[in-house]
């Protein structure tokens, strides 16, 4: 075994890690990313890690507005008639006890849907 | 010596690195049957996830009781008299349905469903005078299906299948996945979940609405390995008129919402298109009845919460599907 052998082996044992940590822990951070969809498409991504909020605005004066605070997601606002969006309140990501079906808050009249990441 | 350290090392780095790369997921949602369609598969490819949402698209063009360029449109409005071999084997298996559920699940109600028009902005109660003259074009017994060639005895009769082909849809998915190679997906279709492929040690979980949440949470939660679970209830789409609430689930019988203490009827099973047709036949026969139905039916078991916020289980279901409450619920 010679030097440069070894420093072949390093990297790519180094890139595996690295495979692992993108493949396992995602790019986005600690505490993950939120996907804000807009008639099934994606509008945009937001960061979990920081305290925001965004307005999608769709046909006909639709919009919705998506807050992320301390971790946690809610529909802040929206102009849909049902407001069963609003209704859901805020989700964690990091509530174990969340179904899979929680992971969503969908607003149908306005075709917005958000995504929170899943465990 | 040192070479096969090396080894070691290369052989734990390339496990630690396939770890993370497991079998890849494909995921599509899409506003489409009057719901957020979503779909994960667990292997294919992205050509088969855009292919699930094209079949769902071509199904709804075709079976369309609103769209007047349906194949069904076009049937309801006397246009046309045959339809595709698809559509003709959906509705044989409509009237199947009507008939094992002794017309408490009926694909003729269309009238009905036009004059009620539940999804309308404003929906407004129809005249009983016009309940009566729609009912006079209901009636499974009066559609007649030879080969694709679809008669009415009842002239004026409007096939809405609405109450089948979500689970039609999920159960043509399951198909097309499985002609495929998918072993493991999940397709939700609003009401309609269907799952594929998990195992006892990983089941999937799918949760059952509570009728009281008016965020739409879970009251139960079931596991499944393989199958559908398919929920109809009260909740879902209705209006209040005159201080009273009616419901979108009409019964066939009497042209107006089913009324009877029952919230929603989950029924759990193989088939997707007979579990649809099953939850809204209980929705309408109420609880007893609708009970004494599933038990008498083999592979198909039931979930009802009623009004006063019962939860009824038909035998072994909770042990079977390992139900559980998902939060602790004040009063129950």
């Amino acid at each position: 075994m010679r030097a440069r052998d070894w420093i072949v082996i390093g990297a790519i044992a180094l890139l595996a890690l690295m495979l692992f940590a993108v493949s396992t822990l995602g790019f986005g951070g600690e505490g993950g990313v939120v996907r804000v969809y807009r008639d099934g498409t994606l509008y945009t991504e937001l960061s979990l890690d920081r305290d925001e909020i965004i307005t999608v605005t769709g046909e006909g004066g639709a919009f919705n507005q998506v807050e992320v605070k301390n971790g946690a997601v809610r529909m802040k606002d929206a102009n849909c008639p049902d407001k069963t969006c609003v209704a859901c309140g805020w989700r964690n990501p990091a509530d174990r006890q969340l179904l899979p079906d929680e992971r969503w808050i969908v607003c149908l009249p306005n075709r917005v849907s958000v995504e929170l990441p899943g465990e | 010596m040192k070479r096969s350290i090396a080894f070691v090392l290369l052989a734990l780095t390339a496990t630690l690195a396939c770890i993370g790369c497991g079998e890849r997921t494909y995921t599509r949602q899409a506003f489409m049957l009057d719901t957020l369609v979503r779909i994960t598969l667990y292997g294919g490819s992205e050509e088969t996830a855009d292919a699930c949402l094209a079949l769902i698209a071509e199904a709804e063009r075709a079976l369309s009781r609103t769209d007047p360029e349906s194949e069904l449109a076009q049937l309801n409005a006397g246009e046309i008299d045959t339809v595709s071999a698809e559509t003709a084997a959906l509705i044989a298996s409509a009237l199947d349905m009507a008939k094992l559920t002794r017309g408490a699940f009926d694909p003729t109600v269309g009238r009905l469903s036009d004059l009620w028009n539940f999804s309308a902005a404003e929906p407004i109660l129809p005249e009983s005078s016009a309940i009566a003259e729609a009912l006079e074009t209901v009636g499974y017994e009066g559609v007649r299906l030879t080969g694709n060639r679809v008669h009415f005895d009842h002239p004026g009769t409007v096939l809405d299948l609405g109450g089948i082909a979500k689970g039609e849809i999920a159960d043509r998915l399951a198909a097309f996945l499985q002609a495929q190679g998918v072993e493991r997906a999940i397709l939700n279709l609003g009401g309609n979940v269907l799952v594929m492929g998990g195992t006892a040690d990983d089941p999937y979980r799918v949760g059952v609405q509570d009728p009281e949440s008016p965020a739409g949470e879970s009251l139960l939660v079931l596991e499944t390995t393989q199958g559908t679970v398919v929920t109809s209830g009260i909740y879902n789409r209705g209006f209040e008129a005159e201080g009273k609430y009616y419901p979108h689930i009409l019964d066939a019988e009497t042209g107006y919402p089913a009324e009877n203490s029952l919230a929603s009827v989950t029924v759990i099973g193989e088939s997707s298109r007979q579990a649809d047709a099953l939850s809204t036949a209980c929705m309408c026969l109420g609880e007893e009845a609708g009970m004494a139905l599933i038990e008498s039916l083999d592979g198909l078991d039931a979930i009802m919460i009623t009004r006063d916020g019962r939860v009824l289980f038909s035998s072994g279901t909770e042990e079977k599907y390992n139900v559980a409450y998902v939060r602790e619920v004040d009063g129950r």
